[in-house]
Order: C-alpha cells, then sequence, then structure tokens
C-alpha cells in the first residue's frame, strides 16, 4: 500500500519540494522526509479535505521545517528592499510552468517560500505568518518584495531567449 | 498570474531518483520491523513473570529466623551419616534440659561417656561434620562475604545451614571461624587477641559438647556455641 501511495504521489509532491528549494538534493531529502512523515502519521488522515492536499501539506511544512533548521529563512536583505518595483504579473503567464519554476527556484528561501505560500497554495497571509513565526505584515512586504525580485528575474529571462528566437 | 497558470505549477510533476523511495523505504523498516520477533519478547515476558513468581513463592515459604530457633535446640532430626553412627548402639537417649534457656534431649544422670557410645559419636559426627557442611557444598564463604559487605543485622550472620535451613551466627562468632572458612584475610572490627581468645573458646567448647551427653541439632550446632558463651560470661 505504501508503495502504491508513494507511486501516485511522489512525482507531484517532488514538484512541490522543487518549488520551496533551489537545490535537486535538498528537494529529495524533503521528499524523502516528507513521505516518512506521511506513513507515520497515515491514520491522522481525517477524510474532511483530499488525501493529496494532506500530503502536499505535509510536504510543505516539511520544507519549512528544513529550512529553520538550515536558517534560510532569513530577513530580507538591503540590497533587495531597495529593488522593490511595480510588477507585471501576467509575464509569468507567457512562460512555461518549468521555466516558472526554475525562476522561483532563484528567490532567495525567504522570497520563495512566501511566494510559493500565497501566489501558488493559496494561503491567507494570516496562515502564512502562523506557519513562518512571522507577522502579517511582514509576510505581506516578504510577498511584495518576492514578486519585484521575481519580475526582474521574468524580464531578464526573457530578454535573454529573445534574441535566441530572433536568430532561430 | 492566471489561475491556469497557477494550477499548472501546482500539478507540476518530476519523477523523483528511486534513491528518495529506497529511503523511505529504509526508514520505514527500521520502525516496522522491531529487533526482536514478538513472540521472543512474549516468551521472555513470560518466563520473567515465572521466575519472578518462583522467586516470590520460595521466599514467601522460607520459615523466617525467630528468637526462639536460638533459644530453643530443636529434635535431634539431623541426618546423620550412617558411617559415623555404624559404631554406635541403637539406643535412644531421653531429654535432658540443658543449662541455661536451650533445651535438648535429656540423658539420664548415672549415664557415663562409656555408656553413651551413640552420643558420642553422633557429638563427634556433628563436630567433625559442622566445618565440612559449612565448606560445602553450602558456599559458606561467599554468604560470610556477603552479609559482611551488607550486613542483614549488625550482630549477627545468617548462614545456609546443612540442611537447607537458616542459621544464625554471632556475628563475633562467625569472624573468629573465619580462618577456618579459608577467609583469613577477611577484616575484622576485632583485635586479634579477642580472636583468637574466642578460637581457643570455640575449640574448647567442641571439645565440651562431643564429651557431653547433649545431642545438639545440627541446624542449631553454632547457636549452641554462642549460647554457651552467655552463662560463660556470666
Amino acid at each position: 500500500m505504501q508503495a502504491a501511495l508513494y507511486e501516485r504521489y511522489a512525482s507531484r509532491m517532488y514538484g512541490v519540494c522543487l518549488r520551496y528549494t533551489s537545490d535537486p538534493e535538498e528537494a529529495q531529502d524533503i521528499l524523502q522526509e516528507g513521505f516518512i512523515k506521511v506513513f507515520r502519521h497515515l491514520e491522522k488522515f481525517r477524510q474532511e479535505g483530499s488525501f493529496e492536499g494532506w500530503i502536499r501539506r505535509i510536504m510543505i511544512n516539511t520544507a519549512i521545517e528544513y529550512f529553520r533548521k538550515k536558517k534560510y529563512l532569513n530577513p530580507v536583505t538591503e540590497k533587495e528592499e531597495a529593488s522593490l518595483e511595480s510588477t507585471d504579473e501576467t509575464a509569468l503567464d507567457r512562460l512555461a510552468e518549468k521555466d516558472i519554476i526554475g525562476l522561483i527556484q532563484q528567490l532567495s528561501p525567504g522570497y520563495r517560500t512566501v511566494f510559493n505560500l500565497y501566489v501558488i497554495e493559496g494561503y491567507g497571509h494570516k496562515e502564512i505568518a502562523e506557519m513562518l513565526g512571522i507577522s502579517e505584515g511582514t509576510s505581506k512586504s516578504q510577498l511584495a518584495r518576492a514578486k519585484s525580485v521575481l519580475q526582474k528575474l521574468v524580464n531578464a529571462y526573457l530578454e535573454k531567449r529573445s534574441p535566441l528566437k530572433s536568430g532561430s | 498570474m492566471r489561475e491556469e497558470t497557477r494550477q499548472k505549477i501546482q500539478q507540476y510533476e518530476v519523477a523523483p531518483p528511486p534513491s528518495v523511495w529506497a529511503g523511505v523505504e529504509s526508514a520505514l523498516d527500521d520502525e516496522v520491523r522491531p529487533l526482536v520477533p514478538f513472540w521472543v519478547r512474549y516468551a521472555a515476558a513470560i518466563l520473567l513473570l515465572a521466575v519472578g513468581g518462583m522467586f516470590w513463592y520460595r521466599l514467601a515459604n522460607t520459615p523466617p529466623v525467630t528468637e526462639q530457633a536460638t533459644t530453643r535446640l530443636p529434635e535431634p532430626t539431623v541426618a546423620i551419616p550412617q558411617a559415623s553412627l555404624a559404631a554406635a548402639p541403637p539406643e535412644s537417649p531421653a531429654p535432658l534440659t540443658m543449662a541455661g534457656s536451650a533445651t535438648t534431649n535429656p540423658v539420664p544422670e548415672n549415664n557415663t561417656p562409656a555408656a553413651l557410645p551413640r552420643h558420642a559419636a553422633v557429638n563427634h559426627a556433628l563436630v567433625s561434620l559442622a566445618p565440612i557442611s559449612l565448606r560445602n557444598p553450602l558456599n559458606i564463604p561467599a554468604a560470610y562475604l556477603q552479609q559482611f559487605r551488607q550486613p542483614l543485622n549488625t550482630n549477627y550472620f545468617y548462614l545456609p545451614g546443612p540442611t537447607g535451613e537458616t542459621m544464625r551466627i554471632s556475628r563475633k562468632l562467625a569472624l573468629a571461624m573465619k580462618n577456618e572458612l579459608n577467609l583469613k584475610d577477611l577484616p575484622s572490627p576485632y583485635s586479634n587477641r579477642e580472636m583468637q581468645q574466642l578460637t581457643a573458646k570455640i575449640s574448647s567448647w567442641k571439645n565440651r559438647i562431643v564429651n557431653s551427653p547433649y545431642i545438639p541439632s545440627a541446624e542449631n550446632f553454632l547457636d549452641l556455641v554462642s549460647l554457651m558463651e552467655m552463662p560463660e560470661d556470666k
């Protein structure tokens, strides 16, 4: 049964883990630790939500714990704060999901986590604040800065890709 | 970001390397499979209970050492080796009250040692048996050492008797007999002179017992020796 469950959800959960880290090996560590927790606490799953949602939540919590242990979830640096600018949220829609994830991975751990939790997972700032042990205001400001940095990364990526397209 | 894009990212899938499942499986195996099979653990628990029960039963059924046991000599029911009794005629002695508080089997006063060959034989046997029975097979020296390290009583040593019963012996006397038990190195709070005097007394008591008409029981032989010290001190 465990093998079947793993077979069914491992690929999607690995996709989740890859979004929360820039290193595939770290993502594999989180995935492994997450599945161990899933199987250990299988009897605690209540039929209230989807099973996939329950597993996903465990993976996300495991990732947060992992970064907390590694002290990756640090406050934003001055340099990153200064670079705050307006964002074009539709820019991401023009990219393939693999490219988007590649850009998300380039964010600092703090920005990446808040961006993932708010934009991709759909958590509110209050929940994010509780999950990360920060204030709601910090969550909001982190998200704004994450979007700003990501906008720059998208622009740079598009600029880099355009000459290739024109040349092909 | 459009909802469609968000969902695509959320549903993004990448096959993890097989090493991840191997790690999960290994971690779960360590938890699920106990080091000792469950039946071994049950068997061990039952065995422990059985041993504990037997131990408790034996403790509960061990006759306590009472003050009476040291002040009265019981019936001479000790088994005397046939070889020791071979020379003795089948004469049964009548009870006789001993000097002091101890009682034993009386013998008519007009009996002489020559007329009491059985008593003499029995007493000879007891005196000669005592050191042997103390040494083997009851491991008395070990009991000595244990009670020296962890005294059950400040005045007495409790030792297993020749027939398995509990035997009490005064601490001072016990230490005086340490040489006989090959425990010369056992430290003693008493002076060498005291010990030498007591050792000499033990020898004289043995001679007196041998030549007396009394038949001390093996269980209380050493208690008898101890008791005899009391009237002598007075």
